[in-house]
C-alpha cells in the first residue's frame, strides 16, 4: 500500500494531521486536530466556519411567540434579520477500510437545526439524484467518533482519484492529505487557501 | 438622556428627546450578540437533560465562544457546541470562552409562565452583577473579565418529538436615565491613535492572542502609554497598579476583543466592560475614557480594523451606586426581529429512526449509481407486498424485502410460535415460544419494527379458508371473517407472496389475485427442491393470461392435502437452505418484475425477453434441486380449464362471493373439477402423469 497508489496507513494519517495543524494558515482558519481517543482510527482533523447566505431567513415558525422584555435603545438592530447564517462543518476521518482519509460535513441554521440532504443540494445549486459527481456519494452515517449524523463522502472512489493525482509520484503524507482535501473539500464548499500547498 | 429600556412610550419619548440634547458627539449604540447552536449542542443536551437533569429546573454553567468573524456587518456571535456542558473545555483558536447557565423548564408551560424581564435580572445579578458592587468583585472581575460576556440559556425540551424551544439572553448592565454613552469625537482608527500600530503593536496583540489562545484568552487588556511614549500592553488586572501610578487617563487604553463587524458599533461586551471601568475608577460624572476596539483580520486578505473610541460618561455624580439602581437588559431577538423563543426540530439530528432510514436506502442508491441505473427506490418504497403464512418462507421473504428497501409489509398467519420454529424462521425468538406462543403474524410485524423501525409492517391473525375444509356451523361466522380480512388485505396490496405450507391453502389466494390483478408469488419447497413462480396476469381489459398459475398445470383439483397423513408428511420438512434459496429468489423476482417496462406482462422466457435490462429476463418459474445442483425456468400456458385462474373459478367468485366459497370448502374436490370441466381431463392426464409428478412434489414431502 503506497501514497502513490491512493492509499494512506493510519500512521501516516496522523502524522500529515499533526503537520498540517501547525501550519500557520490551519491555525488562521480554526482547524482543530481532535486527538484525544487513542482508540485506533478516532484522530481527525475539524473545521467550522460560519457563512452567509442571501436566502432570508426561513423562518418556518407559524406560531412565533413575541412577549414583552424590556429592551436596550442601544442596542443596534439592523436588517441582519433577512440575512441568513449557515455554519459549516468539516471533519477529516480515516477509514480504516478503504485505507483513505474520508470527508464528513454538516451545514445547519443557527438554531442548531440540520439541513436536510435535499436541502444542501438546493444550497449548492444541484439537481437531486441528476448530476454525476462526488455529491452522488454523499450519504448520512453516523460519525464514528462523535455518533452524531454527518453527511458523509463515501471514500470508495477516493483511492482512484489519489492515483490519478500523482501519477507515479510519491507525495510526502501532507501533500497527500492536502491534495485530497483541496479536491474533496472543494466540491462541498471547503476552500483550501493556496496557503496550505505553499507550506508543505 | 435615557437608557430606561423603555417599555413604555413615556420613557421613550425621554430617551429620544435626550438623544439631541447630549453633548460630545453622538450616543454610542452596541451590536448585540447572536446564538449560534451547532447541532452538536442539542445531541448532548438530550443525554445532560437524561442523565444529569432530570427534572431538575435549576440552571447548571455551560460555556459558550466568541470569535472575530469574517463576515462584514454581521453582529458578534456567540456559539455552543457539545463541548459547551463542560465548562473545563478549551476554547478554539483566537476564540474566547464565555461563562453561561442554561436553565431548562420541564414543560412549555414553564417556559411561557416566566417573568422574563424578572429573569434577565436574575441571571444579570448573579453572572456578574453583584461583582460590580464591591471592591473585592471588581477585583475578581478584573481577573476574569469574560464573565463580562456571560450569558444565558432558557430552554424546554420535548425530547420525544426531538423538539426545543430556548431562549438567549446576554444581560447587559443598564445604567439608569442619566449615564449614558457618548462617542467623544469621532472615532480613530489604531493606525492613527497608535504609532507604527501594523509593524507593532498589532504583531504583540496577535501573539498575545497566540499565547493565550491554548487556555483561552482573556479578550480584554489595557494599553498604556508610557513616559518614552511607547506602548506597553497590560492584563486588565493590572489595573490596581495602574490606578496607583496615577497615570492620566488619557495616556490609557481599556482594550478588548470586538467581534462585532458592524462599522462604528462595538461589541455588546463593550456595555458591560464600560460599567466596569466605570465602578472600579470611580469616575465622576462627565469623565471620558479610551476605548480600544481590537478587530483583527481573520486571514491575509482580512485587515485588521481596530479602531480608538473616546467614551464620555455622562450623567449625574452618584447615580449608580446599588444593585437596585440598575436594570439588566439583553433579551435575543428573534429570526424575525421580535423578542421571543426560537424553535428547532432537531429531528435530523437526534432520531435514530431518520438516521437508519437514510442509511437504508444509501446503501440502495449506491446499487443505482453503480449497478442499476433504472432502480426505482421511490417504488420499493411505495409497493404494498402481502406475505401469507408467516413460516420459514415468510420470515425469510421479508427481510430479503426490507433489503431491497421495501416499507409495507403485511403478514397473514393463524398460528402460533413454537419451540421448533425459531432456529429456522428468522424473525422469532425463543421468548416468543413461551405459554403456548405468540401469533405469528404479530411476532413477525413487531420483529420487523426492531430490526428497522422504519418499516410499516401489519398484522393479520386469519386462517384461510381452504378447499376440502369444510364450515361447521360454529365456524361459519369466524371463516366469513377471516375472508372478509382476506379480501380487504389482497384489495390493498400491490404484490402478494404465497408461502404457505399446504396446496389448498393457496386456493383462496390465487383466485383473489387473480380476480383483483395483483402481482401473486407463489413459493413451494419439497425436501430438496423448490418452486418459485409468478402467476399470470390478464391482458388488461380482458380476461385472457397468457401465462399459468400454479394450478394451471394440475388435472386435480385442490383438496385437503393432510388427511390421512402421519405427522411428518403433514409438516414441511425440507433440507434448511431450502427456504432461504426459495425467499430469496421470490424476492428477486418481484424486483425483476416491478422493474421490468411491462411489469408483470413481461414475457415469461428468455427468447422473448429484452436483454438490454439490468435484471435480465423474468421467468415465469424457477424450479431448483439440490440433489442435482440444477435449476430450471420453464414457462407454461394458462389453462382455461384451471381451478385456480380460469374465467369460469372467477365468474362464479364474481357472481356468488362467499357463497361460491363456502360451496368449495364444503364439497369435495370433484365440484370445482366439475365447475371447470377438468373432470372431463383427468383420463388424458392419466397418461401425462410423469411430467406433472414434480409439482406434485412441490410442497408436500
Ligand atoms: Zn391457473
Amino acid at each position: 500500500m503506497t501514497m502513490q497508489e491512493g492509499r494512506m496507513s493510519y500512521e501516516q494519517f496522523t502524522f500529515a494531521c499533526a503537520n498540517f495543524i501547525k501550519c500557520p494558515q490551519a491555525q488562521i482558519d480554526s482547524w482543530r486536530l481532535e486527538d484525544e481517543s487513542h482508540e485506533f482510527g478516532e484522530s481527525f482533523l475539524s473545521l467550522s466556519t460560519i457563512r452567509q447566505t442571501s436566502v432570508p431567513s426561513s423562518g418556518t415558525d407559524a406560531d412565533v411567540t413575541v412577549c414583552t422584555v424590556e429592551e436596550s435603545d442601544a442596542g443596534k438592530t439592523d436588517n441582519s434579520f433577512n440575512m441568513k447564517l449557515l455554519q459549516y462543518r468539516f471533519d477529516v476521518l480515516y477509514s480504516v477500510s478503504h485505507c483513505v482519509p474520508v470527508l464528513y460535513f454538516t451545514i445547519s441554521e443557527t438554531s442548531g437545526r440540520l439541513l436536510s440532504l435535499d436541502e444542501v443540494w438546493t444550497l449548492f445549486g444541484l439537481q437531486a439524484e441528476t448530476d454525476t459527481s462526488l455529491w452522488n456519494v454523499v450519504s448520512w452515517q453516523d460519525h464514528p467518533v462523535l455518533h452524531m449524523p454527518f453527511l458523509c463522502v463515501h471514500p470508495c472512489s477516493n483511492w482512484a482519484i489519489m492515483k490519478e493525482c500523482f501519477q507515479g509520484k510519491e507525495p510526502t503524507c501532507e501533500q497527500f492529505l492536502i491534495s485530497w482535501l483541496s479536491f474533496v473539500g472543494n466540491q462541498f464548499g471547503l476552500k483550501l487557501s493556496p496557503a496550505y500547498l505553499l507550506n508543505s | 438622556m435615557s437608557s430606561a429600556e423603555p417599555s413604555s412610550n413615556i420613557s421613550m419619548a425621554i430617551s429620544d428627546s435626550s438623544t439631541t440634547t447630549g453633548g460630545g458627539g453622538p450616543k454610542m449604540m452596541f451590536a448585540p450578540f447572536s446564538s449560534l447552536i451547532s447541532p452538536t449542542f442539542w445531541g448532548k443536551f438530550d443525554e445532560v437533560k437524561v442523565e444529569v437533569l432530570q427534572l431538575n429546573e435549576d440552571p447548571v454553567p455551560i460555556c459558550g465562544f466568541y470569535a472575530p468573524h469574517d463576515m462584514p456587518g454581521v453582529n458578534p456571535i456567540i456559539s455552543v457546541d457539545n463541548t459547551s456542558f463542560d465548562v473545563t473545555s478549551k476554547p478554539h483558536y483566537g476564540a474566547i470562552k464565555a461563562p453561561g447557565m442554561i436553565k431548562t423548564t420541564i414543560s412549555a408551560e414553564h417556559f411561557k409562565a416566566i417573568d422574563y424581564n424578572e429573569l434577565m435580572r436574575n441571571f444579570g445579578k448573579s453572572l456578574f452583577g453583584e461583582m460590580l458592587f464591591s471592591e473585592e468583585g471588581l477585583t475578581r472581575l478584573a481577573q476574569n473579565p469574560t464573565m463580562l460576556a456571560s450569558f444565558f440559556i432558557l430552554t424546554y425540551a420535548d425530547l420525544k418529538k426531538y423538539k426545543f424551544l430556548f431562549w438567549f439572553g446576554f444581560p447587559a448592565i443598564s445604567l439608569p436615565s442619566v449615564e449614558t454613552f457618548k462617542v467623544g469625537g469621532s472615532t480613530v482608527p489604531a493606525s492613527e491613535a497608535f504609532p507604527n500600530y501594523e509593524q507593532d503593536l498589532a504583531k504583540r496583540l496577535q501573539q498575545q492572542q497566540q499565547q493565550e489562545s491554548g487556555e483561552g484568552g482573556k479578550g480584554f487588556f489595557l494599553l498604556v502609554k508610557n513616559s518614552e511614549g511607547s506602548i506597553e500592553l497590560k492584563s486588565l488586572e493590572q489595573i490596581d497598579q495602574i490606578i496607583t501610578s496615577q497615570t492620566p487617563l488619557s495616556n490609557l487604553w481599556f482594550g478588548f476583543l470586538d467581534t462585532s463587524s458592524i462599522d462604528d458599533t462595538p461589541s455588546w461586551v463593550l456595555r458591560n466592560y464600560l460599567a466596569f471601568i466605570k465602578l472600579k475608577l470611580k469616575l465622576p460624572a462627565e469623565s471620558e475614557v479610551n476605548i480600544f476596539s481590537y478587530r483583527p483580520g481573520r486571514s491575509a486578505t482580512m485587515k485588521d480594523v481596530s479602531c480608538s473610541y473616546r467614551v464620555l460618561f455622562h450623567g449625574i455624580e452618584g447615580a449608580v451606586d446599588s444593585l437596585d439602581t440598575v436594570k439588566f437588559v439583553g433579551w435575543e431577538r428573534n429570526d424575525k426581529g421580535a423578542f421571543g423563543p426560537k424553535h428547532v426540530d432537531a429531528q435530523m439530528t437526534m432520531d435514530p429512526i431518520k438516521l437508519a432510514e437514510n442509511s437504508v436506502d444509501f446503501n440502495l442508491k449506491l446499487m443505482k449509481w453503480r449497478l442499476f441505473p433504472e432502480f426505482d427506490l421511490k417504488m420499493m418504497h411505495r409497493t404494498k407486498c402481502l406475505i401469507i403464512g408467516a413460516g420459514t418462507l415468510g420470515c425469510n421473504v421479508a427481510r430479503c424485502l426490507m433489503g431491497w428497501g421495501v416499507r409495507h409489509i403485511a403478514f397473514a398467519d393463524n398460528g402460533n410460535v413454537s419451540y421448533s420454529n425459531p432456529v429456522r424462521q428468522s424473525l422469532y425468538n425463543f421468548d416468543d415460544c413461551s405459554s403456548g406462543g405468540k401469533g405469528k403474524a404479530e411476532t413477525a410485524a413487531a420483529s420487523l419494527k426492531k430490526i428497522f423501525p422504519g418499516i410499516k409492517s401489519q398484522a393479520a391473525k386469519i386462517m384461510v379458508p381452504m378447499p376440502g375444509h369444510p364450515i361447521s356451523a360454529g365456524t361459519v361466522e369466524q371463516v366469513k371473517k377471516d375472508y372478509d380480512k382476506l379480501v380487504e388485505l389482497v384489495q390493498e396490496c400491490d404484490v402478494m407472496f404465497l408461502l404457505m405450507d399446504t396446496r389448498e391453502s393457496r386456493w383462496l389466494p390465487t383466485v383473489l389475485g387473480a380476480k383483483y390483478g395483483k402481482i401473486v408469488i407463489n413459493a413451494a419447497l419439497g425436501f430438496d427442491s423448490y418452486l418459485v413462480m409468478r402467476h399470470g396476469m390478464s391482458v388488461p381489459g380482458t380476461n385472457k393470461r397468457t401465462l399459468g398459475c400454479y394450478y394451471c398445470t394440475d388435472v386435480v383439483a385442490p383438496g385437503d392435502s393432510t388427511k390421512d397423513r402421519t405427522l411428518d408428511q403433514q409438516c414441511t420438512v425440507t433440507r434448511p437452505g431450502v427456504s432461504m434459496i426459495a425467499a430469496a429468489l421470490a424476492v428477486e423476482l418481484m424486483a425483476s418484475i416491478l422493474h421490468h417496462p411491462e411489469k408483470a406482462m413481461a414475457p415469461g422466457n428468455v427468447m422473448d425477453s429484452d436483454s438490454s435490462l439490468t435484471l435480465g429476463f423474468v421467468p415465469h418459474s424457477i424450479r431448483g434441486f439440490l440433489g442435482t445442483g440444477e435449476q430450471i425456468s420453464p414457462s407454461f400456458q394458462a389453462y382455461d380449464k384451471c381451478t385456480g385462474c380460469s374465467e369460469k373459478v372467477l365468474a362464479e367468485l364474481d357472481q356468488r362471493g362467499f357463497d361460491f366459497v363456502t360451496d368449495v370448502l364444503n364439497s369435495s374436490s370433484e365440484y370445482l373439477e366439475k365447475l371447470t370441466g377438468l373432470d372431463k381431463m383427468k383420463e388424458i392426464a392419466d397418461l401425462a402423469e410423469g411430467i406433472i409428478e414434480l409439482s406434485d412434489d412441490d410442497d408436500d414431502f
